[in-house]
C-alpha cells in the first residue's frame, strides 16, 4: 500500500465461505486447531461436535450449540475487519495520506440469514466502519440479480435510513449472472436499457456507486453510463439558453461550436469543447454558437475541463480560476493551463500536475474545499496575449496578401485570354 | 515532458522569423509584379529606340567546356549588337578537352573571338582569378559576362547595353536566366520555377524598390571604370558574383535587373550536382556576409545593409527559424514537449502555405506557358520537398565553412548532354 500512491482500497468477502450454511459442514469454517482451541476455551466443546451425529453438541439436536458457533465466527471476522481497519487508518495517519477504505458487505438488512452463514455481525461491522471512517458498499447476493434494477431504489431507503457516517455505495454487478433460459433475459450480461436502469437506481440515494466487473461491460454500455449516473438531473430550453436542475454535479452536452459560456447571467469557465459542468441546484446555462471562433480570446482564460468530485461554484481569478468542489476522496481537476501556484482554503498547497492529452491534472485534497489556481504570470500572459494577437493578425494578412496575389494572378489570366482572343 | 515560458518563447519567436522574412517576400513580390509590367512597358520603349551602342568585351572563361562553349559562341554572335563593336574574349582555363581546339577554329572563322589559353599549370584558380586576367586583356567600355553554357537571346545584349544610355547612375545591369532543361526531370522544373521566382521575387521586387539586384555570374554588363574602381574580382569568394555586386553597391553605384534580356543555360541534373553547386553558394555567401557586415554603417548606398542582412537572414536566422520550429513540431509529435500557447497556428501554417503558392504561381504567370497546371501542381509539391532541402544545403555548408574549415576551392557545375 505505501509503494504505490493509491486513491483506496477496497476490501470485499470478508466473509466465511459458506453461503449454504449447516447444509456443507465441511464449509462451516473455522476448524484450524487455533479456532478449536479458542472456541472450546469459550464455550466448552469441540466446534466438530456440531457435525457429528450422535454427539451431545450435534447441531440438529442442539441448537443452541449451533448459535454458539455463529456467535463465534461472527466475532471472529469482526475482530478481523477492525485490524484491517486500524491498519489502512494509521497507514492514513503515518503517510498524511487521503486514502478511502471501502468495505464491501452483503446487504444483511434485507437478508439477515446470510449474516449466519457467511459469519458476520451487520450491525457490528457498520459500527466498526463508522469508528474508522470507512465507506460502506452494499452487494445484493446473486438470488437477486434477476429482479428489476428499482430494487436499488428500495435498498437505497434501507440504508438511508441508517445515518452511515459516510456516504455509502451501491456495487452493481455486471457479469453473466442471469439465467437466460430461465427468467426470460435476452442476454447473460446486463446491458443496454437494463445497464442504464441499474446505475440510475443505484446511484440515485449518494450519488455515488461501484460496478463490479471483470472486463465485461460491453463496450457500448460505457456510452450510456454518465446518462444513467446524471439522469436525476433535469434540462429544459428557456430563452436562448437552458434551465437545468440536478442534485448532483452534470455535464451538459451543448457542441463544440457553443461558446461565450455563462451560468447565471456570469461568464463561466468549467467546460471542454461545449461540454459545460453544471454544478447541484437549478442553474441557467447561456451560449452563443459560432462554426468559426475567430480571435478566440477565451483561450487566454483558464478553464476547469473535468473533475472527480462535486463541483459547487467557480469564479473567475486574475490571471487564474477559483472552484469550490466537494470530494469523499482526493480530487482530480484537470485544468487547461499549466498551475502556477494553487492555494486551498487561502493557503498556499504544495502540489505537482500530471501532464495528459487535454491539461494538467491537479490533485486536491477530499473533503470541502476553495482551490485558486494561478495558471499565469504578467509575463506568462503577456505572451499568451501576444501570441494570440500575432497570430490572428498574421492570418488576416496572410489571407489578404495570398488573396491579392490570386486576383493579379486572376487578371493576368483574364487579360492574356483577351488578348490571344483579339489577335485571333 | 518538457513545458515552459522558454519554449513558448522559442516558439514565438521562430514564427515571429519566419514570418517577417515572409512578410517582406511578399513585399517584393508585390513590388516585382508592378516591375514586371513596368518592364514590358520599357522594352517596347527600347525596341523603338535606336542607341548608340559603346564598345563592348564578352568576357566567357571555359574549362572543359567541349560540349558547350561552339554554341554558346555562335549565340553571341548572332546577336543584334553590332558586331564591329563587339570582342568575344574565351578564357580557356587549362581545358584537358577539345575547348582550345574549338576556340581556335572559331577565332579562325570570326575576328571578334578572341581565345585565350591558360596553360594547364596555372588553370583550375577559380572563375574570379580567370575573369581578373581577361580584364587585363580589354580596353573596352562595358564588360558582358557570360557563362560557357549559355545562350543568349538575340537581343540581351542590345538591351542590356541600352540600360547604361538610360541610367548614368548604373553600375551594371543583369539579365534574366531561363533553364534549357527544364522539361528534363522533376529535379529541373524545380529549379526552373525557384530560378524564375527568385527572379521576378528578389531581383526585380529589390530593383524596383531599392534600385539594387544581385549580379548572377553570367548575362551581365558592369562598366569597365567601376570594376577599375572596385578592383574587379574579389579572388577568395565562392561566389564571385555576388561579392562583387555588394561591392558595386558599397561603391554607391546601382545594378539595374532588366527581366526582357534573356539567356538560357543548363542546371543541374541530378541531386548531386545540386547539392553541391548549392553548398558552394552557401559557403560563398557565408564569406561575403563575414566580409561585408563590418562595413554596412560606413557604405554609400544604405541599401547595402539591408542586402547583407538580407544575406544573413535568410542563411542564419530564417533557418535557425525553421530548424527550430520543425525540431519543436517533432518534439511534440513524441509528446517529449508541449506548447500551450494560445493561437490560430494551423491556419498561421496554412497561410504560410497559401501565401508561398501564390506568390510563385503569381511570378510564373509573368512568363508565357511557365503557369501551366503542370507547373502550378509542382510549386505546390515544392513547399514539402525541394524547399526542405534547403535547410540541409546551409548546414552542410555550415559544417564545411566552420566545423571542417575545409578550403574554398571553385568548381565548375557539371554539364549535361542535350
Amino acid at each position: 500500500m505505501k509503494a504505490y500512491d493509491w486513491d483506496g482500497v477496497n476490501l470485499g468477502e470478508l466473509t466465511f465461505e459458506s453461503p449454504w450454511g449447516t447444509d456443507r459442514p465441511d464449509l462451516m469454517t473455522p476448524f484450524n486447531a487455533n479456532a478449536r482451541d479458542e472456541f472450546a476455551h469459550l464455550y466448552g466443546f469441540d466446534p466438530t461436535e456440531l457435525f457429528k451425529k450422535g454427539s451431545v453438541h450435534y447441531w440438529e439436536d442442539a441448537p443452541e450449540d449451533l448459535q454458539k458457533f455463529y456467535a463465534y465466527r461472527k466475532d471472529v471476522n469482526a475482530r478481523l475487519l477492525e485490524t484491517v481497519l486500524k491498519t489502512f487508518d494509521q497507514l492514513k495517519k503515518t503517510t498524511d495520506s487521503s486514502l478511502e477504505t471501502v468495505i464491501t458487505l452483503f446487504d444483511g438488512l434485507q437478508h439477515p440469514e446470510l449474516e449466519n452463514f457467511l459469519g458476520f455481525d451487520f450491525s457490528r461491522s457498520v459500527g466498526l466502519m463508522n469508528r474508522y471512517n470507512a465507506t460502506l458498499q452494499i452487494e445484493d447476493p446473486a438470488s437477486e440479480w434477476a429482479k428489476s434494477p428499482s430494487r436499488y431504489a428500495q435498498m437505497g431507503h434501507r440504508y438511508d435510513a441508517l445515518g452511515l457516517k459516510r456516504p455509502y455505495m451501491i456495487d452493481v454487478n455486471v457479469l453473466p449472472v442471469h439465467r437466460t433460459e430461465a427468467a426470460g433475459f435476452a442476454t447473460a450480461k446486463p446491458t443496454g436499457a437494463e445497464m442504464f436502469q441499474l446505475l440510475k437506481f443505484a446511484s440515485a440515494p449518494t450519488g455515488r456507486v461501484c460496478l463490479y466487473s471483470e472486463s465485461t461491460i460491453n463496450e457500448q454500455d460505457w456510452e450510456i453510463l454518465p446518462y444513467g449516473m446524471a439522469s436525476q438531473a433535469s434540462i429544459e430550453k428557456e430563452g436562448d439558453g437552458w434551465r437545468v436542475s440536478t442534485p448532483v454535479t452534470v455535464q451538459a452536452e451543448l457542441g463544440g461550436d457553443a461558446q461565450k459560456m455563462r451560468l447565471d447571467g456570469q461568464p463561466w469557465y468549467c467546460l471542454e469543447n461545449g461540454d459545460v459542468w453544471i454544478p447541484p441546484g437549478e442553474h441557467v446555462v447561456s451560449f452563443s454558437r459560432a462554426g468559426y471562433r475567430w480571435f478566440d480570446t477565451s483561450k487566454l482564460d483558464t478553464h476547469l475541463l473535468s473533475l472527480s468530485g462535486e463541483l459547487l461554484s467557480s469564479d473567475r481569478a486574475q490571471r487564474g480560476l477559483e472552484v469550490q468542489y466537494r470530494s469523499l476522496q482526493r480530487c482530480a481537476m484537470v485544468f487547461d493551463k499549466l498551475p502556477l501556484r494553487i492555494y486551498i482554503d487561502g493557503e498556499p498547497y504544495k502540489w505537482s500536475s500530471l501532464k495528459g492529452d487535454d491539461g494538467f491534472t491537479v490533485m486536491a485534497p477530499p473533503g470541502l474545499h476553495h482551490i485558486r489556481v494561478i495558471t499565469e504570470s504578467t509575463f506568462l500572459y503577456f505572451v499568451q496575449f501576444t501570441s494570440l494577437v500575432s497570430a490572428s493578425l498574421i492570418v488576416v494578412f496572410g489571407l489578404a496578401s495570398s488573396g491579392l496575389l490570386a486576383l493579379l494572378f486572376l487578371l493576368t489570366f483574364i487579360r492574356r485570354r483577351l488578348r490571344l482572343l483579339s489577335s485571333s | 515532458m518538457i513545458t515552459g515560458i522558454p519554449i513558448d518563447l522559442f516558439f514565438l519567436a521562430s514564427v515571429f522569423l519566419i514570418w517577417t522574412m515572409l512578410v517582406y517576400q511578399f513585399v517584393l513580390a508585390f513590388a516585382g509584379y508592378l516591375y514586371s509590367r513596368e518592364s514590358a512597358r520599357e522594352k517596347a520603349v527600347l525596341d523603338r529606340t535606336t542607341l548608340d551602342f559603346p564598345s563592348l568585351s564578352i568576357l566567357i572563361p571555359a574549362h572543359n567546356e567541349e560540349m558547350v562553349i561552339e554554341r554558346t559562341v555562335r549565340k553571341i554572335l548572332a546577336s543584334e549588337y553590332p558586331l564591329d563593336k563587339l570582342e568575344i574574349i574565351v578564357m580557356n582555363d587549362g581545358s584537358s578537352d577539345r575547348t582550345a581546339e574549338i576556340l581556335d577554329r572559331l577565332a579562325g572563322e570570326f575576328p571578334n573571338v578572341r581565345p585565350v589559353h591558360i596553360p594547364k599549370g596555372e588553370g583550375g584558380k577559380g572563375k574570379a582569378h580567370v575573369l581578373n586576367r581577361a580584364l587585363k586583356l580589354t580596353n573596352q567600355e562595358m564588360i558582358a559576362i557570360y557563362d560557357a553554357d549559355n545562350q543568349p537571346e538575340p537581343r540581351a545584349l542590345v538591351y542590356l547595353a541600352a540600360q547604361f544610355a538610360l541610367n548614368p547612375q548604373l553600375g551594371a545591369a543583369l539579365g534574366k536566366f531561363r533553364t534549357l532543361n527544364r522539361k528534363r526531370n522533376l529535379l529541373t522544373r524545380f529549379i526552373n520555377i525557384e530560378g524564375l521566382s527568385f527572379q521576378w521575387i528578389v531581383q526585380a521586387g529589390r530593383w524596383k524598390l531599392l534600385q539594387i539586384a544581385t549580379l548572377p555570374g553570367t548575362n551581365f554588363i558592369v562598366r569597365k571604370a567601376v570594376l577599375a574602381e572596385v578592383g574587379g574580382w574579389d579572388e577568395q569568394a565562392l561566389t564571385e558574383d555576388a561579392e562583387l555586386s555588394l561591392r558595386i553597391l558599397e561603391a554607391g553605384y546601382r545594378i539595374k535587373f532588366v527581366p526582357y534580356a534573356v539567356t538560357w543555360e543548363q542546371e543541374p541534373e541530378t541531386l548531386a550536382v545540386w547539392f553541391r553547386q548549392r553548398t558552394r553558394w552557401a559557403r560563398g555567401n557565408f564569406y561575403l556576409m563575414h566580409k561585408f557586415w563590418r562595413g554596412i554603417s560606413t557604405a554609400k548606398n544604405k541599401a547595402l545593409g539591408l542586402e547583407v542582412f538580407y544575406f544573413m537572414a535568410l542563411y542564419y536566422i530564417f533557418v535557425a527559424a525553421i530548424l527550430t520550429s520543425a525540431l519543436l513540431f517533432v518534439l511534440g509529435l513524441f509528446g517529449m514537449i508541449f506548447i500551450p500557447i494560445p493561437g490560430p497556428y494551423l491556419e498561421v501554417w496554412l497561410v504560410a502555405y497559401f501565401l508561398f503558392v501564390s506568390e510563385i504561381v503569381l511570378m510564373l504567370s509573368r512568363e508565357v506557358g511557365e503557369d501551366s497546371v503542370s507547373n502550378i501542381l509542382c510549386t505546390m509539391a515544392m513547399y514539402f520537398t525541394y524547399c526542405q532541402l534547403w535547410p540541409l544545403v546551409v548546414f552542410s555548408a555550415f559544417y564545411k565553412e566552420y566545423v571542417k574549415g575545409e578550403k574554398r576551392t571553385w568548381a565548375k557545375t557539371q554539364r549535361f548532354e542535350e
